[in-house]
């Protein structure tokens, strides 16, 4: 169970708001009004801030960057940035590289964003149109390869949802 | 207060009225003043006692008098016509008796068949009928015996007074006065005071016999009338014990009046024949005396014709035995009387020993008291801290110690034969002996070198637990005791709380080369670990000497670390570093030192670092081990701090400051971080705001330049110009805003660093 500090600090709603400006606020309020009912219980749980609090700690991350990241799913959830962005942004924002900048979003996709996946592909195929189909595969790619099984699990021991 | 007063006024004014109506009414040759004298007083008060209870014991032997010749048995009418329903009520039940024997032999059941039951029952069918017959032949029998002595004596009452008249014996008790010219002597009271009791022994005498001659009639009655019950129990075998019953009480109170009237008779043919008794005793006839011994003799002689003189003494007190002997001896014949005379007799002592006296309570309390002392007499004999042993310089002790002298005798023998446990029986009687000294160190001192070697000992060991003996005594005292092999010397030595002696005692004994008993050393040991300064070489080898001796090992790693773990207040980091180096824990120096501290009290904590003297900004091992244990608990070294005073509290203080600091690092870190963000956005935004800027100018410039105000350009240059106008007021706010929040940032940065409380 984490404490009100901790919600507040690692909440994708309240991530970075002591330093947002009203501006940026607003526009997210407005975007977060749009979204469906799943996506605004989501994006204000508890458990949500826990699992990004723990995958910081996994990560090695330090308060501000594991609040940063917050800030930035939050960005994706609602659509503010497009999800081919995102590990440019998080990379930017906490200085690190491009290639643990992905993986951290893969683990946040995988881990944490499960619930809400669907929605939040709609929401970014809604907001973002036009990106080209050739990104969109691109961009699937990556997802399934961040999903994909580490090396050490057996293949015999996985079993394909969709084929079923 | 005012109540308790009254009443105290009331009590002295009853008092003074008692006894004004107790003075006597005859002449004196003294005046009123003498009897307002304390003696006076006294001595009119006793003398009016005295001459009550006389009074009392006159009554009380014309009431014995009367209550011997009572014959309990005879033809009493009360008593036949009773007996008589009881009898008939008896012999309805013989025809039960025959239908139960009947049954009884039919199904053959134990006790109870005719062949059993036949012979007693027709005996007591028998004499069933008889028994008030029986019970008077039992009666005039005893009376028989009875009135032998009653022949003897006479009337009991006149014979008791003629020859039992203490008064004679006193010249205050018949009438002769006492000289209250001079004032009433100590003497006199004293003679009084002996009268008195001698008076109240007969009363006591004659009063429990007058009431057990007169209660008799009645019981004996009762017992008669009860009779045809008593025969019919004896058929049965169940209730046989009744019928011994009976006739054991009807016996019992039968008897007694004969018993008794023989040792009152003895008491008074003594008496009568008392001149000539004193006579044949003292040898009147004095022819062969030694001429040394005439004097007395004469004296004595003399005394028969004078008031107070030893032989009547001597015969008044044995007329008091033999009266209150007889009344004993009259119990004791007939205690087949039961339970009820025992009862009876019981609660008289018990109230004779129960009245109130002056000094001892009362005359039990007196008994039980002077039966203890006795005791303690015999046990202890003239005690060596006591006056009379003092007062003839020790001597009265060793001409009588009692039975603890005699112990201590033969425990010394004993000792000297080599006796197993003599020594320490002596050692207990010696310390028994001089527990008037327990605290005297003084004297203790001398006893501990003079005299037996018991005594010496005794004395030695309460030295020591006084902490009073030097450590090259104390070895002496083990060897007399038998050193390492002995029991004794070993309590000896394991009794000794070695923490409270100095360490260059402690030092002394643990080099001692006669001590090598491991407990003992192991004490000692562990007494200088916990208590003196020692190098990590020292408790080392201290360590190790108990841990391994030729024989192999000693004491296991639980018990040394046991030991050490003594240390960690006064040798803390020595410990540490002995316990990491033999073993005793797996872990580096630091940690195990940072392990104790934890386990540490905040005395002990304070205790130590006062011990290091450390001035502020000064480090050691021990500081190191206090900044890594307490990094995240700053709290603590705070409460340490405001405990601690000088150079400790600052030093303290310091360990706080760093702990917070560190603690508040990455806090800080976050939110510079995230001011330098805040920071980018407001640059951002007024990079951005510069180019909002820029293009409403230029569009304004276009505008200008038109110059028809109307053109469709114009209108849509003015809707852009409105659109990045409100772009530009919206910047504007996100600047103030952000400008606002970047300094929010900076002071909370600023209240983690100073540790003033977060604005919220």
């Amino acid at each position: 169970m984490i404490s009100y500090e901790q919600y507040i600090d690692y909440s994708p709603y309240f991530a970075q708001i002591d330093i947002e400006a009203p501006s940026s606020r607003a526009e997210f309020l407005e975007l977060f009004n749009k979204t469906p009912q799943l996506i605004k219980n989501w994006v204000t749980s508890t458990e949500t801030a826990e699992l990004l609090l723990n995958m910081g700690i996994s990560f090695k991350l330090d308060e501000y960057d594991t609040e940063a990241i917050a800030y930035v799913i939050r960005q994706i959830v609602v659509g503010e940035i497009p999800l081919i962005e995102a590990p440019d942004t998080i990379a930017q924002e906490i200085k690190i590289s491009p290639n643990t900048a992905r993986e951290i979003l893969g683990a946040c996709l995988r881990d944490i964003l499960t619930p809400v996946l669907e929605e939040v592909k709609k929401i970014q195929a809604a907001r973002f149109p036009n990106i080209t189909p050739q990104t969109k595969n691109q961009n699937m790619a990556n997802l399934q390869k961040s999903f994909a099984p580490s090396a050490d699990v057996n293949p015999s021991n996985i079993v394909d949802l969709r084929t079923k | 207060m005012q109540l308790k007063q009254r009443q105290k006024i009331i009590s002295i004014v009853a008092l003074v009225g008692l006894v004004s109506f107790f003075l006597p009414t005859y002449f004196a040759h003294a005046s009123l003043w003498d009897y307002l004298t304390p003696s006076g007083l006294i001595t009119t008060l006793l003398q009016q006692a005295f001459v009550g209870i006389n009074g009392l014991t006159a009554v009380t032997a014309n009431a014995l008098s009367l209550a011997v010749v009572v014959r309990a048995g005879g033809s009493i009418p009360v008593v036949a016509t009773t007996w008589k329903i009881l009898r008939d009520f008896a012999n309805m039940f013989f025809i039960i008796m025959l239908i139960y024997m009947a049954f009884a032999t039919i199904f053959d059941h134990g006790k109870y068949t005719f062949k059993d039951m036949i012979v007693r029952f027709v005996i007591v069918a028998v004499l069933i009928n008889f028994s008030l017959v029986i019970g008077n032949m039992v009666i005039d029998a005893s009376q028989v015996l009875a009135n032998i002595f009653l022949g003897s004596i006479g009337n009991v009452g006149n014979r008791i007074g003629s020859l039992l008249n203490p008064s004679v014996l006193f010249n205050a008790a018949s009438g002769g006065g006492i000289d209250f010219g001079t004032g009433a002597s100590a003497a006199s009271i004293t003679s009084l005071l002996f009268a008195i009791i001698l008076a109240l022994i007969f009363l006591f005498s004659l009063l429990v016999a007058t009431v057990f001659s007169i209660v008799r009639i009645p019981i004996i009655w009762g017992l008669l009338i009860v009779s045809p019950i008593a025969w019919m129990s004896h058929i049965l075998p169940g209730t046989n014990k009744w019928w011994s019953k009976w006739w054991s009480m009807f016996f019992g109170w039968n008897l007694f009046l004969p018993v008794y009237l023989f040792f009152m008779y003895l008491g008074l043919t003594f008496l009568a024949q008392r001149n000539q008794i004193i006579n044949a005793v003292i040898q009147s006839n004095n022819s062969g005396v030694n001429p040394a011994n005439l004097g007395l003799i004469n004296g004595l002689a003399n005394g028969l014709s004078t008031n107070l003189t030893f032989n009547l003494l001597f015969f008044y007190l044995f007329a008091a035995f033999v009266m209150v002997g007889g009344t004993w001896a009259a119990k004791a014949t007939t205690s087949l009387m039961g339970s009820g005379f025992d009862k009876g007799l019981g609660w008289a002592k018990s109230f004779v020993k129960r009245v109130p006296l002056p000094y001892v309570g009362n005359l039990q309390a007196g008994e039980t008291a002077a039966k203890a002392r006795y005791g303690q007499f015999q046990q202890e004999g003239f005690k060596q801290g006591g006056f009379i042993n003092k007062w003839t310089g020790g001597a009265a002790n060793k001409v009588f110690g009692g039975a603890d002298a005699q112990t201590r005798a033969d425990a010394k023998a004993g000792a000297r034969f080599g006796v197993e446990g003599a020594l320490e029986k002596g050692i207990d009687m010696e310390k028994k002996r001089q527990k008037p000294f327990t605290n005297n160190i003084e004297e203790l001192k001398k006893l501990a070198n003079t005299g037996s070697t018991q005594q010496k000992i005794a004395a030695r060991m309460r030295l020591t637990d006084l902490g009073a003996l030097d450590p090259a005594r104390i070895e002496e005292t083990y060897s007399w005791l038998g050193g390492d092999r002995s029991e004794a010397a070993n309590k000896y030595l394991g009794g000794i709380d070695f923490t409270k002696l100095s360490d260059k005692d402690r030092e002394r004994l643990e080099k001692s080369t006669k001590i090598t008993d491991i407990e003992i050393r192991k004490k000692i040991i562990t007494a200088m670990i916990e208590k003196d300064k020692l190098s990590k070489d020292r408790i080392e080898e201290l360590i190790r000497s108990i841990a391994i001796n030729e024989g192999g090992q000693m004491l296991n790693m639980g018990q040394l670390k046991d030991i050490l773990d003594k240390g960690n207040k006064k040798n803390m980091l020595a410990v540490a570093k002995v316990k990491s180096e033999m073993g005793f824990e797996r872990d580096p120096y630091e940690k195990v030192l940072q392990d104790s501290l934890k386990k540490m009290t905040d005395d002990q904590i304070l205790e130590t670092m006062n011990e290091f003297n450390l001035a502020p900004g000064a480090s050691n091992e021990f500081t190191e081990a206090m900044e890594k244990v307490f990094e995240k608990n700053p709290k603590r070294l705070e409460s340490l701090a405001a405990k601690a005073a000088g150079d400790t509290a600052a030093r303290l203080d310091e360990l706080a400051k760093d702990a917070k600091s560190k603690i508040n690092a990455p806090k800080i870190d976050k939110e510079v971080k995230k001011r330098e963000k805040a920071v980018d956005s407001i640059q951002a935004a007024a990079t951005k705001l510069d180019q909002i800027e820029k293009q409403i100018r230029g569009m304004q410039g276009q505008i200008a330049l038109n110059p028809s105000p109307s053109s469709d350009a114009n209108k849509r240059f003015r809707v852009i110009i409105s659109d990045l106008e409100k772009q530009r007021d919206a910047k504007n706010n996100d600047v103030k805003s952000l400008n606002e929040k970047v300094e929010k940032i900076g002071e909370k940065i600023e209240d983690v660093t100073t540790g003033t409380p977060t604005t919220p």
